[in-house]
Parts: C-alpha cells; sequence; structure tokens
C-alpha cells in the first residue's frame, strides 16, 4: 500500500471517527465529485481514461468546538493504469484549548503574511487573551503536489516556521508584524522580516481601504516583496475601482545560475535576472443588477538573464449578464489580452450557465483565442464544452460532458467525461441548545 | 469561406443563441417534471437570528454579570389593536439583533477572546457579506489582501476552497486555466513571471518540456 492511501485512509478514518463521537451539536458535512473522461493525450496520442475522486469531509462543533476538515484527490488512469498523483490535506483546530488559545495541527495551509501560501504538514497556535494585539506561531514541513509530468527535481526536505503579533481590536484595520524562516535542505532560503497593514477610511470620499506588505530577507539583506493598494468606489457613476503596485525580487543576483535548491523561485529566476515591478488597475461597473462589466489590466517590467528589459501587458474585460438578477441563468462574454516578447494572445470567451429548472443544470462554454508567438509558432486554438446535469437525488447531481476541442496538435479533439457529485450537511442536535427565548411580555395599550 | 471565417461565424452565433435562451427564460415550460427553481438570492442575514444557543452562553453571560434585559427589550409599549403588528413589533422588540452578538464575537473593539469571530459560527448566507472588493479583479488580487490580513480568510471561507485551486492540478476540469492556455502559457510566463510560482515550481515545468516527444499537427 503507498504512503499516500495510507494517510489518505487514516485521515478518512479520523474525520469519520470524530463524527461518530457523541458530540451534540455537531455539525458535519462532505462533498464528494467523482470525475472522468475518454481523450487522446497530448503527450503520445494514446487513449487516456482519467477519473478523480474529490472529497472534502468535516465536522465542526466537536469537543472545545474544534472542527476537523480533510480534502483530498485520489487520481487514476483506468486506460494506462498510471496514477499521476495523490493530494490529501487535513487537519484538526481547537479554537479554546486554554481560553483564547486556538492550536490547528495537521496538513494545513498556511498564509502568514506576504511570504505567499504554503501546503505544511504543521501546528499553528494563535493567542488572542484580550490585549489589543494577538501572536501567533507556526511551523512545520512544506509538502508540494506537482502531480502531473512532475519530478523530484526540486527537494521536499523543507522547513518553514515563524510567528506575528497583530492588532485584533482596531477600528476599520489591521496591522501585522512577522517573522518568517524557510529552509530548503537545511539551508536558510530566507529569513522573511514582514510588516502589512489594512485600513479603511470610511469617512473619505469614496470610503477608500488601503492595504500594504513589506518583506525584507534578513538573510540576504534586500526587499524580497512589497506591495501597496487601495480600493474605492466612484459614486456616480457606479464604480469599484482597484489600483495596486508591486515591487518582487525574490532573488540577490549574486549567481545567474544557482542551485535550484537554493532558489526563492526558480521560476521566476528562470525568466528574470532583477526585481520585477508591476503596476496594474481593475475595475467594475454594475449597470443594474443584472447586468455589470468589469475590466483589468497589469503591466510588468524586469530584466531577463542579458539585462534586456522584458515589458509585459496583461488584460481581462467582460460583461456579465445575470437575467433577471437572481443568479439562476449566468451569460459571462470575456476579452482577454497577453503580450509580451514571447509574443502576443487574444481571445474571446463565452460561458453561459442555466439552473433554472430544479433538478437540470445546463452549461456551456467556449474560449477561442489567436496567439502569435516569437518562435514563429500562430493558431487559433478553440475549446468547447458543454454540460448537462439532472439531479437524481437530493444533494446527488449526475452530469455528462463533452469537449470539442481544436488546437496546434489535433484538428479534432473530443472528450467524453461525467461528473457525479454528492454534498451533505448534517446537524446533531442539541436538545438543551434549543432553548427558547422568554416569552415576549406586550404591554397592554394605556 | 476560410477555417477562421467559419470560427468567427460560430462564435457569432453562439453568442446569439445564449442571448435568445436567457432571454427567453419567461416562456420556458414548466410540467409536472420540469419545476423551475425559486430564486437563490437573498440579502437578508436573518438566518442568523435563529443560530443563538441560550444553554452554550449561560455560563459566560452570568460570569460577566448580563442579564436579559442586555439583550431584550420588555419595556415596549405597543399601541395598535391588529394582532399580526402587535406580534411582530413584539418579536422585533425582543430581537436584539446582530450588534448585540457583535459585540462580543467581533469585528469591533470589543471583541471577547474566547468567542469565535468567523461569520460561519451564525451566517449560513453570505450573499450580504460578501465585501465590494471580491467582485473588482478578485482572482488577481486576492493574494495581496489576504497577505496584509492573515487569518481574515477563515472568517468566511475553508481552507480546501484556496487548496482547490493553489495546489490540487486536474487534466479534467478547467480550473484555473482555460483549456487553451497550455498553447500559448509561455506568452503569459514572459509577461508576469511572478504569477507562476504561486502555485508551480520548476520541475513541473522541466519534466513536460523534457519529455520532447508533443507532435504538433503541420
Amino acid at each position: 500500500m503507498r504512503l499516500g492511501w495510507r494517510f489518505g485512509t487514516a485521515l478518512c478514518w479520523g474525520v469519520v471517527g470524530l463524527a461518530a463521537l457523541p458530540a451534540r451539536g455537531a455539525e458535519l458535512w462532505g462533498d464528494l465529485d467523482l470525475l472522468g473522461q475518454v481523450r487522446q493525450g497530448y503527450q503520445d496520442r494514446e487513449t487516456e481514461a482519467p477519473v478523480d475522486l474529490y472529497g472534502d469531509l468535516g465536522a465542526a462543533n466537536l469537543w472545545h468546538g474544534s472542527e476537523a476538515e480533510t480534502y483530498f484527490r485520489l487520481e487514476q488512469d483506468l486506460a494506462t493504469g498510471d496514477n499521476t498523483g495523490d493530494f490529501y490535506a487535513g487537519y484538526a483546530r481547537v479554537p479554546n484549548l486554554l481560553p483564547g488559545v486556538q492550536a490547528t495541527v495537521g496538513r494545513q495551509l498556511l498564509n502568514e503574511g506576504p511570504g505567499g501560501v504554503f501546503v505544511a504538514d504543521a501546528g499553528k497556535v494563535n493567542v488572542d487573551v484580550g490585549w489589543p494585539v494577538s501572536f501567533t506561531v507556526y511551523g512545520g514541513a512544506p509538502q508540494y503536489f506537482e502531480p502531473t509530468y512532475s519530478s523530484p527535481i526540486i527537494s521536499q526536505d523543507e522547513l518553514l516556521w515563524g510567528g506575528n503579533i497583530r492588532t485584533t481590536r482596531w477600528r476599520g484595520g489591521q496591522l501585522t508584524l512577522g517573522y518568517q524562516q524557510w529552509e530548503r535542505q537545511s539551508k536558510v532560503l530566507r529569513q522573511l522580516v514582514s510588516g502589512s497593514g489594512v485600513q479603511r477610511m470610511a469617512r473619505w470620499w469614496g470610503a477608500p481601504q488601503f492595504y500594504g506588505t513589506v518583506g525584507y530577507d534578513a538573510d540576504r539583506q534586500n526587499v524580497d516583496t512589497a506591495t501597496g493598494g487601495v480600493d474605492f468606489t466612484v459614486p456616480a457613476p457606479l464604480l469599484l475601482v482597484n489600483l495596486a503596485g508591486t515591487y518582487y525580487q525574490p532573488q540577490d543576483n549574486t549567481d545567474l545560475l544557482p542551485d535550484i535548491n537554493w532558489q526563492e523561485d526558480p521560476i521566476f529566476q528562470l525568466y528574470s535576472n532583477s526585481n520585477l515591478v508591476q503596476v496594474r488597475g481593475g475595475v467594475r461597473r454594475p449597470f443594474s443588477r443584472s447586468l455589470s462589466a468589469y475590466a483589468d489590466y497589469s503591466y510588468q517590467t524586469y530584466d531577463n538573464a542579458v539585462d534586456e528589459t522584458q515589458n509585459g501587458h496583461l488584460a481581462h474585460a467582460g460583461l456579465l449578464w445575470l437575467p433577471e438578477g437572481d443568479g439562476l441563468e449566468q451569460v459571462l462574454i470575456a476579452y482577454y489580452l497577453a503580450d509580451s516578447s514571447g509574443g502576443n494572445v487574444n481571445g474571446v470567451s463565452l460561458y453561459y450557465e442555466n439552473q433554472v429548472y430544479e433538478r437540470i443544470v445546463f452549461r456551456f462554454r467556449t474560449d477561442l483565442a489567436y496567439y502569435d508567438k516569437e518562435s514563429n509558432q500562430s493558431d487559433w486554438p478553440v475549446h468547447t464544452l458543454t454540460g448537462i446535469g439532472y439531479e437524481l437525488a437530493p444533494g446527488l447531481l449526475g452530469q455528462l460532458l463533452f469537449e470539442a476541442n481544436r488546437n496546434v496538435i489535433f484538428d479534432v479533439d473530443l472528450r467524453f467525461g461525467f461528473a457525479l457529485s454528492y454534498n451533505f450537511r448534517h446537524t446533531v442536535e442539541r436538545p438543551e441548545a434549543v432553548s427558547e427565548p422568554p416569552e415576549p411580555v406586550a404591554e397592554q395599550p394605556s | 469561406m476560410t477555417p477562421r471565417h467559419a470560427v468567427v461565424v460560430a462564435v457569432i452565433g453562439l453568442v446569439g443563441a445564449t442571448a435568445l435562451l436567457s432571454a427567453c427564460r419567461a416562456y420556458l415550460p414548466t410540467t409536472s417534471f420540469l419545476h423551475k427553481r425559486a430564486s437563490p438570492v437573498s440579502l437578508s442575514t436573518a438566518d442568523a437570528r435563529h443560530r443563538f444557543d441560550h444553554a452554550a452562553h449561560a455560563e459566560v453571560l452570568a460570569a460577566s454579570g448580563q442579564t436579559c434585559a442586555d439583550c431584550h427589550r420588555f419595556d415596549v409599549l405597543i399601541d395598535t389593536g391588529e394582532e399580526a403588528l402587535a406580534d411582530a413589533i413584539s418579536a422585533r422588540a425582543l430581537h436584539p439583533g446582530g450588534a448585540a452578538c457583535h459585540y462580543c464575537h467581533g469585528p469591533s473593539e470589543t471583541k471577547m477572546a474566547t468567542a469565535p469571530g468567523n461569520c460561519t459560527l451564525c451566517h449560513t448566507n453570505l450573499q450580504p457579506l460578501r465585501p465590494l472588493n471580491h467582485d473588482v479583479s478578485w482572482t488577481r488580487v486576492h493574494a495581496s489582501l489576504a497577505e496584509a490580513q492573515p487569518g481574515e480568510c477563515d472568517n468566511c471561507h475553508k481552507q480546501s476552497e484556496c487548496i482547490y485551486c493553489h495546489q490540487t492540478r486536474d487534466t479534467i476540469q478547467t480550473i484555473v486555466h482555460d483549456r487553451n492556455f497550455l498553447f500559448f502559457h509561455s506568452v503569459e510566463a514572459r509577461a508576469n513571471p511572478m504569477q507562476c510560482g504561486s502555485c508551480h515550481r520548476e520541475d513541473y515545468c522541466i519534466r513536460c518540456h523534457q519529455q520532447g516527444n508533443v507532435e504538433v499537427r503541420q
């Protein structure tokens, strides 16, 4: 039995065990999705039949108000017999282990400041005892899951630990100071001293919310990352706006091609030999409850390995129509653009979803792009997806999916698939919890 | 007609058909088999009203010296002869509203340390709580907000929602990138090389490019 299966099995049994505890008032939930597809592979044109099982099982309001959740993906290709990789995460959280002390243990998502997000086998403790600030300490081993075509080229022997202190009772804002150390194969990748904050100015014009982060790498003595931005509202015509700028420099420029295991962000270093500066803006214009438009643009500039400045442009714009404004139907028409030294891309997409009938779901998506790459490759790939689903029983939805694509590999790429989704929510009632408030005492009119 | 023209015509036809389908919604038939769904959109926070558990709060309220009258009003003068209206006013007066809950559970300056602060503790309908900034380029900027306010996302979102996009890989669904992205990902990667590393590592690129056996249609 593979290690992953053992881990997954243990997680599932753990959640089932927790759910079986006589915890009155406990809330149980589960979302299970079984997906399958038959297609020709892009790599070798052999028939592939991958089947995925996604699961999200959890229980809350257990002992001391604790909760446990596991999320996993099991994958098997029934045609080739390959298993490109499974994924497991699962954690337990006790919100009041001691008064004001919350502990989380397990394979969990760590997002603690401008250092980015990690899934790690970790423990985290948050202490909030009613002071104006709270404290968090955490530590663990990051885990990476690149199942498709992946390899162990980059070591998984990593350690991440740190802590932060943040304001918890500051009206309209939050300020956080933190430290994070990241090691790979016992070599320090960074020692990030960070500060971040959010402040809403409700009485200012447009009720802006300012936010910013900065991370200084004390090991390499450079600013790794800094971001500043603002969200605000223009009252007439009604516009929701976001403007932001980012500076990114996760390398020290002393080695052009250092050991890949010494790099914080190897993909970035593959392209860039300098810092990257980004400015971006986004806007949304709600015309009515059922119609809105949006646009987003970002500009990036950096130097590549031969000290040549590279400029990149990314843009998206779209129109979202919700007939009758209730979301039972969605129509999204979008345009996107990418322009860089690698070439340029222009594309349009259309998405339509219909859930007007109680037990029927219909969706359709098409995406048409034209690209022209610096390698003199150009083509106009087309992707279409049609799906129709029927609710077989409460919480159980079956869907048939059909894809018809055209691209540089296939004149016609047909894919047949299915999706079976089941979800449930269940509360174990606590009889004594249903205490009614006192009967109303309506005074007689005088 | 060239293939490119055919595709453009097909796309325009599909857009038109979709618009027609949506516009005809009112005329879709309803039979014994086909029941139309009730509108799922509700901007009311009333779903949180009945989540209060008096038994679970008894100890902490007694310890802090709170009485029934600190949350409920029993002194309201109801000057109406209409029984239904009187009932409604009475119920409204007795219901303390969200301010009483948020006094201890936050977000507030008076948040009690031991009181859980996650919105989903009481709210099941999160639609009215959805922040406005989630509607502006959110997939592109949410990382900055999440980093600026560590822990805030947990108030409404489960970890699995983050992991679903960031860590799981799927060749059946198109979760983050569209199917066509494979063919021009190099253009986007060079436009913004900062974004790939938030989910991928370099061995993902190396392994696929090293395979070198992708046959391109001539």
